[in-house]
This record gives C-alpha cells, sequence and structure tokens, in this order.
C-alpha cells in the first residue's frame, strides 16, 4: 500500500519498536573496508510497480506511466549526481592514528559497541607478560566488577558486546589472558552507563521551581512582539532583488 | 479552564545541502519540496488562523542546518528558478488537460500552489511575525543535527553544536530559543546542564525517556520533569503519535488523501517533461500529483484520481477525530492528576505537506475545532505550560531517543559504526586545535580554525549515518561524510604545520559556509 510505504520511508522512527534484537555481526573488518553494498532504493520507486498491468485501462488513464525502472534510474543518478570530487581534495580516511585506545559506546540497555587501536609495541608487551597460550581478549566490567570475557579474533577492530544488566555501568580493557587465567591489559575504556528498560525502582519525590522567576519573564514576553524586525540586516526576497540579495 | 492542554510540536529539518559548485543538484531539491510542500504551506495555515482571530499555539523547530538554507542567497535564488519552473509546467498542464476535468482541476490548484509559494517564499521574515504573534513558539536544535549521545564522550562537541544553534537562532530570530528539539530526540544524561550553560530551558524526549527516568515520575509523561540542572525535559505521548504516524491506524494512509508515489515527472511522455525534471535527464518528481490512495491493495497503476473536496472533508474529519480522542484522553488523565494535564505531541515537519498532502488542512481544521468547538482541551506550548505549573517533578530522563526501538541503534550499527572512530579522532583533534591556538587569534589561522569547526559539525550530522542506514542516497551520504571528514583533516594538518592554503581555505569557506559567525574557542578545555 503506497501510504504504508510513505509512512515507512519517512516515518520510520516513529514506528513502535517491538521486534526482536538481532544478533549483530561480531567480527568486522577495518573501518575502510566497511562501506556499505547494500543495494540503494531509489528515493521515489513508483515506476517499478507501473511498469505491469497496462492492459488494463480505465477511463482515467489518459496519464500513462513512462516504461523506466528504478534500477535505470539509480544507476543514471549515481553516475550524474556524484562527480569524482576535484583532485585537490584526494582524502582517504587513515587506517590507524598511532592511538592506543579503546573506546565504548552505548547502543541500547543491552548492548555496548567497542572499537579500539593499538600500538603494536603495547600490544606485544601485553602479550609477553601474559606468556604462552596467552589469549587476546576483552574483559567487561559491571559496576566496577569483572563481568566476562571475550575472546577476540585478530583483525577485529570493534564489537557489539552484550551485556546482562540495563540500568548499569559498564567499562572494559582490551589485552591478553594467560594460560592460568590472569589478564594484562592493553587499553582501558571510558566509562559507560547503560539506560534503564523498565521504570525506577526509586520513588522518591522531590519537586522543584526552577528560576521562577526568569523563566515567568521570558514566557511572559513571549508573544508581545519584541524581537527587532530587521535586526538581522538584510531583506530576503525584497521585491527590487528577487534573489535576495544582500542589502 | 481548559481540562487538559494539547502541545503541537513541529520538527523542520533538512541537513545542508548546498552546492555552489554545480548549476544543478538533486539533493537541493530536497529543500525545494519541503519549502512548497510543507513550510510555507503550514505557514499559511498558521498566517490564516491569526488572521482569522483563531487563538491558537504550535511550537516549531526550525534546525540550524535548515534555517542557514532558507537565509542563503544562493538558494533562494535556486528555489526562484525553481518555482518559475513549475508555474510553467502547471501552466502547460493546465492547457494539456483541459478535456479532462479531473486533472484540469488539480492542474489549477498546483498552479495556484505554487504561485502562492512564490508571492510567500520570505519564510523567514514570516516565522518572525508568527513568532512575535504568541501564536507559534520557534525552538532551535543542535546545530547541524548531531546525534549527541554517541559523542558523549567529548562534551566541548555536545556544547559546540549547541551553541552554534542557539546563536544563529538569536541572530536570525531576534531572540535565544527556550527550547531545543534534540536531534531525533536523542537524551544523555548530563547534556541537560550543557543547555542550562546555553540558555535552554527545555527539552523533549521520547516516552520511555521519561517513564524510565529516576526517580519515577509520578505524572508519567502527562506533566514535565525538571533535571536536577532545572531544565525542564517533555515525554512525547504514544497515543497521539501513533494516530498520525501509524502506516495502519494513521490517518495519512486514508483512500481520500493523494498518492504521494504517483507524480507526473515519472507518468508523463518523456520529451514533454523533460525541461522539467532533473538536467542529465532523470525523471524526478515534480510535486504534482494527480492520484488518489484509493485503497490498501490498489496497484500504483490503477489509482484514480485526486478530488480535492473529498481530501478535504476527510481532514477535517480526522482533525475532529484527533479532538475527539485527545478530549477522552485528558477526561481519564484528569481522575490521576492534580493538575491539567499535558499532552505532547511531537511530529517531523516535513510529514505534513510533503508525504501528507492535507497534513497542514488538518492542522488547519484541528486548531480551529479546537478553539471553536470545544472547551476540554486547548493548545499550548511547553513554555507556557511551564509558566502555568512551574512546581515540577525533579526527575534524571533516561538515555533514550525516539529512533527505531528507542535508542541508539539506527545510527550505530554495521552501515555506519565505522564512522564514529573518525569522528571521535576529528573531535580530539578539534579540541586539541582549539587549546593550541589561544583565542584573539586573527587572520588566516582563526579562518582556518573557525572552518575546521564547521567541516566538523557537518560531518556530524545524524543524517549521514541514517541514509547510511536507511540505503537511500547511500553514495551521496558517504561522499558528504569523507568531504567534510577530508576538509577537516587538510586544514587540521595545515594548522599544525603551519602551511595554510589559502585558496583552498576560501573554496570551502565559500562550499560549507553555515555558521557565519562560529568562534572554535568553543572547543577549549583549558
Amino acid at each position: 500500500m503506497p501510504s504504508k510505504k510513505t509512512l515507512k520511508t519517512k516515518a520510520k522512527k516513529k514506528k513502535p519498536a517491538a521486534k526482536k534484537k538481532t544478533a549483530p555481526k561480531k567480527i568486522k573488518k577495518a573501518a575502510a573496508e566497511k562501506a556499505p553494498v547494500k543495494k540503494r532504493k531509489i528515493k521515489f520507486s513508483a515506476s517499478k510497480k507501473t511498469v505491469r498491468s497496462r492492459s488494463k485501462k480505465t477511463i482515467f488513464s489518459a496519464i500513462e506511466p513512462v516504461v523506466l525502472s528504478s534500477e535505470i534510474i539509480q544507476h543514471i543518478a549515481s553516475v550524474v549526481q556524484h562527480p569524482i570530487s576535484p583532485a585537490h581534495e584526494h582524502f582517504d580516511f587513515s587506517q590507524g592514528y598511532g592511538d592506543n585506545k579503546i573506546i565504548l559506546m552505548v547502543r541500547d540497555p543491552y548492548w555496548l559497541f567497542t572499537y579500539w587501536e593499538l600500538r603494536q609495541w603495547e600490544k606485544d608487551n601485553a602479550r609477553a607478560k601474559a606468556g604462552r597460550g596467552a589469549c587476546e581478549c576483552l574483559r567487561i566490567y559491571k559496576n566496577d566488577a569483572v563481568c566476562f570475557d571475550i575472546e577476540i579474533g585478530g583483525m577485529a577492530n570493534n564489537w557489539y558486546v552484550s551485556v546482562p544488566e540495563a540500568g548499569a555501568s559498564y567499562w572494559l580493557e582490551i589485552g591478553f589472558r594467560s594460560a592460568d587465567g590472569r589478564f594484562f591489559a592493553a587499553a582501558r575504556s571510558n566509562v559507560v552507563k547503560t539506560p534503564l528498560d523498565r521504570m525506577s525502582d526509586v520513588i522518591d519525590e522531590e519537586w522543584m521551581i526552577p528560576d521562577w522567576d526568569a523563566l515567568y519573564a521570558l514566557s511572559g514576553g513571549f508573544g508581545f512582539g519584541h524581537s527587532s524586525a530587521g535586526a538581522w540586516g538584510f531583506a530576503l526576497f525584497s521585491p527590487t532583488s528577487p534573489t535576495g540579495a544582500r542589502a | 479552564m481548559a481540562k487538559g492542554y494539547l502541545a503541537l510540536v513541529l520538527h523542520a529539518h533538512l541537513p545542508f545541502v548546498r552546492h555552489p559548485e554545480h548549476e544543478d543538484f538533486l539533493e537541493e531539491d530536497w529543500l525545494y519540496e519541503a519549502l512548497t510542500e510543507t513550510y510555507i504551506p503550514l505557514i499559511k495555515v498558521f498566517e490564516k488562523l491569526i488572521q482569522d482571530g483563531i487563538d491558537f499555539r504550535v511550537t516549531l523547530s526550525v534546525s540550524p542546518t535548515l534555517l542557514s538554507m532558507l537565509i542563503d542567497p544562493l538558494l533562494q535564488e535556486r528555489y526562484l528558478k525553481h518555482l518559475n519552473g513549475l508555474i510553467e509546467l502547471s501552466g502547460k498542464e493546465i492547457e494539456r488537460t483541459r478535456h479532462e476535468p479531473h486533472f484540469n482541476a488539480l492542474a489549477w490548484m498546483y498552479h495556484h500552489n505554487f504561485i502562492q509559494a512564490r508571492e510567500h517564499r520570505d519564510i523567514v521574515r514570516a516565522l518572525k511575525h508568527l513568532q512575535d504573534s504568541g501564536k507559534v513558539e520557534l525552538i532551535t536544535c543542535a546545530g547541524t543535527h548531531c546525534f549527541l549521545p554517541l559523542q558523549e564522550i567529548y562534551e566541548p562537541v555536545v556544547r559546540a553544536q549547541v551553541r552554534a544553534a542557539v546563536n544563529l537562532h538569536q541572530k536570525v530570530f531576534g531572540r535565544k530559543p527556550l527550547g531545543m528539539w534534540l536531534p531525533e530526540c536523542g537524551y544523555q544524561p548530563g547534556h541537560d546542564v550543557i543547555l542550562k550553560e546555553e540558555g535552554i530551558r527545555y527539552f523533549l524526549v521520547d516516552t520511555h525517556g521519561i517513564l524510565h527516568g529516576s526517580p519515577r515520575p509520578k505524572y508519567g509523561i502527562f506533566a514535565p520533569v525538571y533535571c536536577k540542572s532545572g531544565v525542564a525535559a517533555f515525554g512525547r505521548d504514544v497515543e497521539s503519535s501513533k494516530a498520525v504516524w501509524s502506516a495502519i491506524e494513521g490517518y495519512p494512509g486514508d483512500p481520500d488523501y493523494r498518492e504521494f508515489y504517483r507524480d507526473i515527472g515519472y507518468d508523463l511522455d518523456y520529451d514533454y517533461i523533460r525541461p522539467y525534471i532533473h538536467p542529465d535527464g532523470t525523471r524526478i518528481q515534480t510535486g504534482m500529483k494527480y492520484f488518489r490512495i484509493t485503497g490498501a491493495n490498489v496497484d500504483i497503476s490503477q489509482k484514480q484520481p485526486y478530488v480535492e473536496a473529498w481530501a478535504r472533508e476527510k481532514a477535517s474529519y480526522h482533525a475532529g477525530n484527533f479532538i475527539f480522542n485527545r478530549g477522552k484522553q485528558v477526561e481519564h488523565l484528569n481522575n490521576f492528576l492534580d493538575r491539567a494535564p499535558l499532552i505532547i505531541s511531537p511530529y517531523d515537519a516535513e510529514l505534513f505537506g510533503h508525504w501528507w498532502y492535507e497534513g497542514p488542512q488538518w492542522i488547519d481544521f484541528l486548531m480551529r475545532k479546537i478553539a471553536c468547538d470545544q472547551d476540554v482541551i486547548k493548545t499550548i506550548t511547553p513554555s507556557e505550560y511551564l509558566a502555568l505549573y512551574p512546581k515540577n517533578q525533579v526527575v534524571t530522563p533516561s538515555l533514550s531517543s525516539w529512533g527505531w526501538k528507542g535508542y541508539a541503534e539506527y545510527w550505530l550499527e554495521g552501515s555506519n559504526d565505522w564512522t564514529y572512530r573518525h569522528l571521535h579522532k576529528a573531535a580530539e583533534r578539534m579540541i586539541e586545535l582549539a587549546n593550541l591556538f589561544p583565542s584573539g587569534i586573527n587572520g588566516l589561522h582563526k579562518r582556518a580554525l573557525n572552518q575546521a569547526a564547521r567541516e566538523l559539525m557537518l560531518a556530524q550530522s545524524s543524517d549521514w549515518s541514517f541514509i547510511m542506514k536507511t540505503g537511500t542516497c547511500v553514495p551521496y551520504a558517504q561522499k558528504r561524510f569523507k568531504d567534510h571528514m577530508g576538509r577537516f583533516t587538510r586544514l587540521y594538518d595545515s594548522l599544525k604545520s603551519n602551511h595554510i592554503d589559502a585558496g583552498f581555505l576560501s573554496d570551502v569557506e565559500s562550499k560549507d559556509n553555515i555558521f557565519s559567525d562560529i568562534d572554535y574557542t568553543v572547543y577549549q578545555t583549558k
């Protein structure tokens, strides 16, 4: 139903979200390789449908849809709309910034996202301390206590981490776990707090009237033409200057 | 006194799509379409309501990227050219459809719409007048619509986004905004402190942002809460949102309303329509659409002609239905609250007119019927409600957004998560530069620093990661992200090495000319 499509395309974000979480992809390649390769959809995709059932003419068929597939439109659009940048603007994302850090971000009450970059010598150092049989890991801390480890592959530089509790604080370390279970960190992340996914257990009530006078003045002033007309200094679309040139 | 209040909040936003380097640029059409179909029709509705003496309140968020485009002379000139093309096309359509009354009436309708748009295209001035009338409260949104929770680790990034917005708003509209629409309603606990410091008194969050706040909110979402900082947070009402947004139950899917996807830009003979589509020959929407939705499962080729009177009747009916339901909602809430409840109904402004053609008409009927036909509910703005009920509970809202699943997943997933390591690094570098170069420097260095701040902010637009996820126009979003990051990096390198390329700087200043008064020192941390 086209009307649904209308809302789906633009109103996507407002839809009630009750679907089950999909398992996030765990192993990611380096950033530059991650450019999405999804099939693109042209903004307005009616033509795909309009080419069918032309034989069923109605009395209102004076306007016949033209046969032009959305794939063709996409192709033309992608070639023409996005000319290559001038040579002086050539830019490639850096594969690494020479940092030794790990950053943690909150996606939702039960998923975190982390990315990292390690200097080789810091990594080697941690590995050497962990000794033979060391395993590269993320060690997740919940409310400052060790929660669990995730073993990671050598190529990964980011990870989606599933966490057990909403409304808790988390941080993590990346490093090596020795055969006897000791952990040697190469970098430690920032601390994040996941949001609650339910009503708070705290039921204390505190009430406030903040800056009442100031707010009253501001609200009371609303609606009495206090803003200075023309303060901005130029006439937009003035009759003598249809292009809105600056006065 | 009313038994309850309704605050209709519309968020008008488009990413900064200005491309002086090309004569015609497809993405600039986003602005022209939104102007013709949404912003101008809405303003006309509000002006007419005032003219007719209707007492109403609407809150309108105008994003700084949109506002920057509205005041840009180049885009104003291009919009006029665009409109002139549409006026010519609709004139031809009146002639072409002269023996088809159904279509002819619609060709006339569009012809009038386009002429009216040309007459009313100075919308910044109109918005200012609306603000001064006291009926429309204008609020702002973060600078380049950055999804702030994902920039949590760099406070100056959030501050720069907020300050740029407040300054631009004040410069254009002559007063500081009281409220801020957080992009995608993305709230991170603690950001309210920055809002307060920049002069913002309230913001909006999604329902669960309030409901999962702590301590437990006594009035749910039907009254604002104060963060500890004293900044108020208003929560979105689920029921009224669904009435408009829901693809299944929502009003815009009614068979009598205009069908969005049938457009003469696609339908008509190629040679005839050629001068009015993209110069490269790509068929695009013209905005002239002759058909109605017709039915839930009707094939697009079987749509029936649009009948303006039927659609208008339906918009009136739906406005009445909305008011009836809010009235019932308020009467029910009166059993639980010891004050008049507030229903916050926030929507993307572009839904009205662009996607839902009859949307502005629906708002028109809504405001008239609320003012004249009943006395259960009254419209209000958030700041007026705070003035009415200044004492509110102190609750820290929960991290939340109004996006898919309610948190950050739309802007942090497989298609766009790679951007954050670069965005965060650039933020780190911007802070480094701001600390390196003291306040008070002038000349080329100051220009380069300010331009670096602009490029960083443009790269931070949530629109790019949003588009990467939706899968529509992805190459454009990727290019924009890469361009701004590339320009930022080059400026950073040149400032660090003390070799600023004046030609390059002037070039990017002319392209990315947003926030002319930006001050890079906002990123200083010492």
